[in-house]
């Protein structure tokens, strides 16, 4: 074989090896939904939506807990975005380089990589405890809205710094002050990113189990929250005592898997919404 | 007593024309580095000048001490006296804001908002509080038409202001600054991103609006300042070198160094 040749195969041989890898990564992910189709499907109907577990759980549908998520991820992003957004803003906006605005940025990034369960006991002991609140839906949502906070600053941060300075130039050559620039032209132009971001952190919290099971998810309700101050059911935490604790594993398992299904829907509705909110906004905005 | 200094020196330039912008010892520096020495000279009102001058001459950080944007860079300073109708606006006390609503500035990069035309011009409006729909309807389409633009876009002001082509963004851009009325425009290379054609447009555009404003233009393009300016002055290392009318500094300069800028033998 010639070295031209051999140069060829091997190249289209590593164009295969590559290829193959990414199938594969499909393939898991793909076997992965079938599984949970296979298993879960036949739990799926309006009713599982619609009615809250009874029998000790074993029967009826997810209501509460499926409800108990969305308020989780309402008080959770209620209070992280315009937190998040607001740090965000400052880091790119206003802070100056100084050792204690390095400092600052610096804790936030390092929030990201503390393990959730360490949120919860966090939470345990601020919210829960300290504050007096008890183990209730505030208390998750707060502990919840600490541990997606690094991310919603960040991703803000980055967004206002990808404004481009001609935009800011623009604004105040034309007699805008600071705020009135910010508010104007760097958050809207920022916001599609942002809005990418807040959707990441949703994901991120109507999944997390470890920091709501000490600060306010129900092993069971009978009903759903009515208060900030009532305890919730949540889907995270439903599907882990079911898989854990039924008294008849047999009975919980479709319940179970039909109950993955829908926070695996949720979270991927989420997204689609955000694509399709980033993509108007793009496209309203000329980019 | 600095004007007469600056006067013997041949710097005052024009004489029997009404003063817009006035300009005494003017230093600036960014951090160490001085960027502009002793600048003196008078521009009139309702004439374009033009400032010429081989890249990192001062041309541009002049015409940016204009509308105080140095202000942003934090290593800036700025040391003289610039009067625009007999008011200093380096002073301390002056209102920045106020000031930027009179001078407005069009930029060497096209760079409209990511917002429709309307919301474009109409940003500088709003700014000064005006909220009715009417008024600011006249403001866009008397913009527009002040810019030459309003034919191209009349039937799609709601759409962005990005869409349109790089040399109708400069219009727009123009427009927008104009919405403020403003009386000085402030133009830091308009046609350096532009292809010919849309520079004949933008040139045109400019020898339109210097009847209502005072225009002051950097350009790199000799041949431009020649065909749109009243006055040019020429840069030089942060030194204005020579001030005077655009015929005479093309035809006859005093400076050898003009000279040799002018006839392509640096830059």
């Amino acid at each position: 074989m010639n070295r031209t040749l051999l140069r060829k195969t091997y190249d289209r041989l590593m164009t295969l090896v590559f290829c193959l890898f990414a199938l594969l990564l499909t393939a898991v992910i793909g076997a992965v939904a079938a599984y949970l189709i296979k298993n879960g499907a036949s739990a799926l109907s309006w009713e599982f939506l619609t009615e809250a577990p009874r029998d000790g759980m074993l029967a009826g549908g997810i209501l509460t807990p499926l409800v108990g998520t969305m308020q989780l991820v309402l008080v959770s992003m209620g209070v992280a975005l315009p937190v998040g957004i607001m740090t965000g803003l400052y880091f790119a906006e206003y802070a100056r380089d100084t050792w204690l605005v390095r400092l600052m940025r610096i804790s936030i990034r390092s929030l990201a990589g503390v393990p959730s369960v360490i949120f919860g006991l966090f939470g345990l002991s601020l919210f829960v405890v300290f504050m007096r609140f008890g183990s209730c839906l505030l208390s998750a949502g707060l502990t919840l809205a600490c541990l997606s906070l690094p991310l919603v600053v960040t991703v803000a941060e980055q967004a206002f710094l990808a404004v481009p300075q001609d935009y800011r130039d623009a604004s105040y050559a034309l007699g805008a002050t600071k705020y009135q620039t910010i508010i104007k032209v760097v958050l809207p132009s920022a916001a599609s990113t942002i809005i990418t971001g807040a959707i990441l952190a949703v994901g991120r919290v109507a999944g997390e189990t470890a920091p709501i099971m000490f600060t306010g998810a129900a092993y069971f309700a009978p009903d759903i929250a009515k208060s900030l101050f009532s305890q919730v059911m949540a889907l995270p935490y439903h599907i882990y005592v079911l898989a854990t604790s039924a008294t008849d594993p047999e009975a919980a398992a479709p319940i179970e898997y039909g109950a993955i299904l829908v926070l695996i829907g949720l979270v991927m509705g989420t997204s689609a919404v955000g694509v399709i909110a980033r993509a108007r906004l793009a496209e309203r905005n000329g980019r | 007593m600095e004007y007469n200094s600056a006067k013997r020196e041949g710097l005052a330039g024009a004489e029997e024309m009404p003063v817009k912008i006035s300009t005494r010892g003017v230093d600036l520096y960014y951090g160490d580095r001085q960027v502009l020495k002793k600048i003196s000279f008078d521009m009139g009102e309702k004439m374009v000048t033009a400032f010429i001058g081989p890249s990192g001459c001062g041309k541009s950080s002049y015409l940016r001490c204009l509308n105080r944007m140095n202000d942003f860079i934090s290593s800036a300073r700025v040391e003289g006296i610039i009067e625009i109708d007999g008011e200093n606006i380096l002073a301390a006390d002056t209102d920045v804001i106020a000031l930027r609503r009179r001078v407005g500035m069009v930029f060497q990069k096209p760079n409209p908002f990511p917002m429709s035309i309307y919301d474009n011009i109409a940003y500088g409006p709003r700014l000064n509080g005006i909220k009715d729909r009417g008024t600011l309807d006249g403001i866009v389409e008397k913009s527009l038409r002040d810019a030459a633009i309003w034919e191209e876009v009349r039937d799609k002001l709601k759409s962005p202001g990005t869409g349109l082509s790089g040399g109708q963004q400069q219009r727009l851009c123009i427009a927008r600054a104009v919405a403020t009325q403003p009386d000085i425009l402030l133009m830091d290379e308009p046609t350096s991103a532009l292809d010919p054609m849309s520079t004949a447009r933008v040139e045109e555009l400019i020898r339109e609006l210097k009847k209502d404003y005072t225009v002051v233009i950097v350009t790199h393009n000799m041949q431009q300042a020649a065909r749109i300016s009243d006055y040019t002055a020429f840069f030089l290392l942060g030194d204005l070198i020579e001030y005077d009318r655009t015929a005479k500094i093309f035809t006859s300069p005093r400076d050898r160094r003009t000279e040799d800028y002018i006839s392509g033998r640096f830059g």
